[in-house]
């Protein structure tokens, strides 16, 4: 008994048997997606209330070294304007969307449809990701304000990400800059498509994240504002993304690639809108995100 | 028992920390890596077997936030606690530059292995910006947190021993 004490007290006995239960763990994990939920649920209930609750205190204490500097009044009309502003160039942005194609698609479908109409939630940024490499992030709504797994983020007038994974009172969102992302995305005035990829190595740099296949003969211009497409699978048509610049031909001659820079500054994100609605598609569309 | 109590409360304040109140206290961009800063602490504080312990649990409480398979951050902080537990020996608790040392060369390494997954398995090889960007700003903030929050982790350990003078615990 007393030999078997001395065992399981060693450090290096305790380092393989931590070391195989970590291997276990990664082996159970990647192979059923599913095995991690009941541990995120209880995290859940006890963590985010937590981070929320500090971040409540961050913004309040914000807000309060704010309104040593401007009034109370000034500030609340700032925000409703602003916020008009980026309702107003989103709704001039899909106007301007939709202008290029609205003969063509009337003929076609008589489409009609304003995105615009689309029904937001606000959620607050508890967390900005457990390290300085990864870029997805979490909001402090959940499934009980009827967030569902790929539902679209914007924050101003410009996408964010997509909501990957829902808990209670939790979502996480990932980047479009994150390495994970891409985006089938149009050009506003040439229709033309194409994906923008997220690259967590460019937006350190240079601020800007890639975009690839657009058709060797597409029109496209530098300056020219990308939107999300109308043939993407999960994200709504006609969400801005950013202003695209260098434009080149690829080395294999059949396609185009270029860079975007983001509307949305993620640095900073603090407020993002979720949109209430999902695109639907039929399930096995194949598309390129 | 008061030991792992107060154990886990450490891990959840600090994970509460890191991903919350230092994600809005960013310099640079960067949060530092309190995590780290506690792994660390109770390695040389008190051996390899709790340094292990701490770092398996808040490497797992990571992993269940953020990481897409359990069991990587766990592994990790681990082999850090192990490592940071052989210089317990030589640790006294008046020393306040071992464990800082100690911190920084965490840091680097756990940098390091970060680039390895999120930089160089996705193909972003300039090792440079990263070192630049995030490794070393990172490393500096973290060095700096880790003062003040050395001292409070020393002040708790102390707290726990006077509270545990003459009775034996494992844990």
């Amino acid at each position: 008994m007393k030999e078997r004490r001395k065992i399981e007290l060693s450090p290096r006995i305790l380092l393989i048997v931590l070391t195989v239960i970590c291997i276990v763990m990664i082996v159970i994990s990647a192979m059923f997606k599913r095995a991690a939920k009941p541990l995120s649920f209880i995290t859940g209930t006890f963590i985010v209330p937590m981070q929320d609750g500090i971040n409540s205190v961050g913004v309040w204490l914000d807000d309060y070294f704010d309104s040593f500097e401007s009034m109370k009044e000034l500030q609340q009309k700032n925000s409703t304007l602003t916020e008009k502003v980026n309702e107003l160039t989103q709704a001039n942005e899909e106007l301007k969307a939709n202008q290029s194609e609205l003969d063509e698609l009337r003929a076609l479908l008589a489409l009609d449809q304003e995105y615009s109409q689309y029904k937001k939630v606000g959620a607050r940024v508890i967390s900005n990701g457990s390290n300085n490499w990864y870029r997805n992030f979490i909001i402090n709504k959940g499934s009980d304000d009827g967030i569902q797994v790929n539902m679209n983020v914007i924050a101003g007038t410009g996408l964010v990400g997509i909501v990957t994974e829902v808990g209670r009172n939790y979502a996480k969102v990932q980047s479009i800059i994150s390495d994970e992302s891409s985006v089938s995305a149009m050009s506003v005035t040439t229709s033309d498509t194409c994906v923008v990829k997220g690259n967590t190595e460019k937006i350190q740099e240079s601020g800007m994240i890639d975009v690839k296949y657009i058709s060797k003969d597409a029109e496209m211009n530098s300056g020219d504002e990308l939107v999300t497409s109308h043939i993407s699978s999960r994200y709504l048509q006609g969400i801005r993304i950013g202003t695209v610049s260098d434009i080149k031909i690829d080395s294999t001659n059949l396609t185009k690639s270029a860079q975007v820079t983001p509307v949305v500054d993620f640095q900073h994100i603090k407020q993002v809108l979720v949109i209430m609605e999902l695109k639907e598609v039929p399930r096995d569309a194949d598309t390129v995100d | 028992m008061r030991r792992i109590i107060v154990g886990g409360i450490g891990i959840i304040l600090c994970f509460v920390c890191q991903t919350a109140l230092f994600g809005m206290l960013k310099l640079a961009d960067i949060a530092p890596n309190i995590m780290l800063i506690l792994v660390a602490s109770v390695a040389v504080m008190r051996g390899q077997k709790e340094g292990m312990l701490i770092g398996f649990f808040s490497g797992l409480l990571l992993d269940i936030f953020y990481s897409p398979y359990l069991g990587i951050f766990a592994f990790v902080f681990m082999v850090l606690g192990f490592i940071d537990g052989f210089f317990h020996r030589i640790y006294y608790s008046e020393d306040t530059f071992l464990p800082l040392v100690l911190i920084a060369a965490n840091d680097l390494v756990y940098g390091f292995l970060l680039y390895i997954g999120y930089g160089l398995l996705k193909n972003h090889l300039h090792m440079f910006t990263y070192i630049r960007r995030i490794i070393l700003p990172e490393l500096v903030y973290t060095v700096a947190v880790s003062v003040i929050f050395y001292r409070i982790f020393l002040r708790v350990n102390i707290w726990l021993e006077q509270y545990e003078k003459g009775s034996v615990d494992f844990v």
